[in-house]
């Protein structure tokens, strides 16, 4: 009886190993939803995908890290498959390309914002009989639009100065007596400037949307006299670098960078604000399937850990394999504070971004 | 001897020469400008100048304009105050120093914009050298860094070619002989200045102040990096509009603006001086 079941198992299986090897072999470009169907997490593609497509994203180490981790596994994995890249990200150059009829590019990695806001006009629907989200954080999926990392606006402070007693969250960023010093923010509505201002000010996270600008301003002006701006990552990192800033809110990967530059800093991560970039596919792209295969094995457990061993920005597959990076790049990487973190509500931000923006501005600049 | 159809036989001649040029500037320059502008009448809601009636009404625009024109007509100062001295130099050494002179002048232009605005970002750091060297005797620590004076002095050093020489090649025309002539007949070298010198230099000083300011409004990464928001330009604005909200109504109107006071000044300094002459052009009627 045993023999005769441990027989008829491994026939099941000898057969059942027969039609997948059938099923995948002989495919065609257009059997898509086919190889999908059989793909599992650790597969990286069929292996016989083919045709090609452009990948867009930020430029720099950013994209150089997705080229090691998503890339290049994804053209080894189907060889009938070239992959064209080009950048920076440029929503102004997305929506001319969709309304000139002529879009180049066919995945790019954006800020959400874009493609929540332009879901159905700029931004194609995900196919997500392609695209497979197992083990991908729900709340950051959106029609249009699948995490591709997340980072954090953290609080990094001088370690140096405040020695024993260090800043360790927004209402110490913003308690200039017990913590006296130079403050920097990003100049941009999304900077995290209007959600650490309510935080400090006593709002709970789940009531921070809609943003009470008011109350926000209220309480930036409350420090106005030590708040200094960064325009760019790159003056954020001089700014933790030179000391010009005390305490300053930086994305995470521009204060590692600092800290291996050997900038005296220590990030404080209660309540860091949890953003994240994401991959779409505009309106109109010439290989939207090939994009859609491209992006669900991009965030797939294996790429995404692959990403955060080579740029301390976390993955959003909760599958992925822990980090590798030494102890500096662990300090800096997001992946174990996205529990203590505020996500920062982008849908939200997508509609009422041209208000936020021009109340930051008239704020900042008028 | 020339009689008067022979000039006007060899313009027609080489006149063609003219239309590539042309043609190229239209296509790649004048017809996007076109789309740019009829996008802030065509984006327009509900009315066709509700962009405009946006732009005037919101005072974040208008201060910001304001401010512009405020920090182009402040940069101007500086770079004439600076230029008029260092052209006038110019003329009176050798050809080798005039070499070295105008390589000086130009040697921004061999550099790239991001590199010289952050080596100037950490310069004015109220750290930074500068202050250091000022601190020997026992003077600042100045502000510099996230003020007008900052940008002033990054804007300053990018524009001073553009008024030296314009200024060397009207003061480099001006016949020494009559400064000599001049103080022959008893003016002292002051009112000789004044009274011959100067009004013939101000082709070139209309020249140079006109392209300095017009080319100061439009500066962007400058004021962004060595200025802190207070000192926020238009360009900075109208790149908000572009790259984050996509909207180009806006981006458009502000530039319309933009380029009218661009094409007002432009048309003021044609009362005062024809373009030909302020540039050191010789007419054909010499």
């Amino acid at each position: 009886m045993k023999r005769s079941k441990f027989i008829s198992a491994s026939a099941a299986l000898l057969a059942a190993g027969l039609v997948l090897a059938a099923c995948s072999s002989g495919d065609s470009g257009n059997e898509a939803t086919d190889s999908a169907s059989e793909t599992t997490t650790t597969e990286e593609g069929s292996g016989d995908l083919s045709g090609e497509m452009t990948f867009v994203s930020f430029g720099g180490a950013y994209q150089d890290a997705q080229t090691q981790a998503m890339v290049d596994s994804f053209v080894e994995a189907n060889p009938g498959v070239s992959i064209l890249q080009d950048g920076p990200t440029d929503y102004a150059k997305i929506s001319q390309m969709v309304s000139a009829g002529n879009v180049t590019w066919d995945v790019v990695d954006t800020d959400p914002f874009f493609p929540i806001g332009k879901c159905g006009t700029e931004a194609e629907k995900l196919d997500f009989t392609i695209i497979d989200t197992t083990g991908v954080i729900e709340d950051l999926i959106s029609e249009c639009s699948v995490p591709s990392m997340t980072y954090a606006y953290v609080l990094i402070y001088n370690s140096e100065k405040y020695g024993d007693n260090p800043p360790q969250n927004w209402t110490d960023f913003f308690d200039t007596a017990n913590f006296p010093g130079t403050r920097a923010i990003q100049n941009s509505a999304q900077g995290g400037g209007y959600e650490i201002a309510l935080l400090a000010d006593g709002v709970e996270p789940a009531s921070l949307y809609p943003l009470d600008y008011d109350r926000a301003f209220t309480k930036l002006d409350s420090i106005s006299d030590d708040l200094i701006f960064w325009e760019s990552g790159a003056q954020s990192q001089e700014m933790m670098e030179n000391g010009e800033a005390d305490m300053i809110i930086a994305w995470n990967g521009r204060a590692y960078n600092a800290a291996v530059n050997g900038a005296p800093i220590l990030p404080a991560w209660d309540q860091n604000i949890v953003v994240y970039d994401v991959f779409m596919v505009p309106m109109g792209a010439p290989n939207k399937e090939l994009a859609m295969q491209f992006i669900s094995n991009a965030i797939s457990p294996e790429p995404q850990g692959r990403l955060q061993n080579v740029i301390p920005y976390a993955a959003i597959n909760v599958n992925a394999p822990a980090s590798t990076g030494d102890e500096l790049f662990q300090t800096y990487l997001p992946t174990t504070h996205i529990e203590e973190g505020v996500i920062q509500d982008q849908t939200w931000w997508a509609e009422n971004q041209d208000e936020a923006t021009s109340k930051w501005t008239a704020w900042t600049a008028g | 001897m020339q009689t008067p159809s022979q000039p006007q036989r060899s313009l027609s001649k080489i006149s063609f020469l003219v239309v590539p040029v042309v043609v190229l500037l239209l296509i790649v320059f004048a017809y996007p400008l076109f789309l740019l502008m009829s996008r802030s009448f065509s984006d327009a809601d509900p009315a066709w100048y509700s962009t405009y009636e946006g732009l005037f009404t919101d005072s974040v625009t208008i201060t910001v304009l304001l401010r512009t024109l405020m920090m182009g007509f402040i940069v101007t100062t500086v770079s004439l105050i600076l230029g008029y001295p260092y052209a006038y130099l110019m003329t009176r050494v050798s050809p080798t120093w005039r070499g070295v002179l105008v390589a000086i002048v130009l040697l921004p232009f061999w550099t790239s914009l991001m590199a010289r605005t952050f080596a100037w970002y950490v310069l004015l750091q109220d750290n930074g050298p500068i202050n250091e060297f000022f601190g020997i005797f026992g003077l600042g620590p100045f502000s510099m860094i996230r003020t007008t004076t900052g940008v002033t002095i990054g804007m300053t050093q990018v524009l001073l070619p553009f008024m030296v020489l314009p200024l060397y090649a009207t003061l480099s025309s001006i016949d020494p002989r009559l400064m000599t002539a001049a103080m022959s007949l008893g003016a002292a070298p002051r009112r000789a200045f004044r009274k011959v010198f100067l009004p013939l230099s101000m082709p070139g000083v209309i020249a140079g102040t006109t392209l300095v300011f017009i080319l100061a409004l439009g500066f962007f990464i400058t004021p962004k990096i060595l200025g802190s928001p207070k000192e926020s330009m238009i360009a900075q604005l109208i790149d908000q509009q572009v790259s984050r909200l996509t909207d180009f109504g806006a981006a458009g109107g502000m530039s319309v603006l933009l380029l009218a006071v661009t094409g007002l000044l432009l048309f003021l300094m044609s009362r005062f001086v024809k373009p030909s002459e302020a540039l050191g052009v010789r007419g054909a009627e010499e």
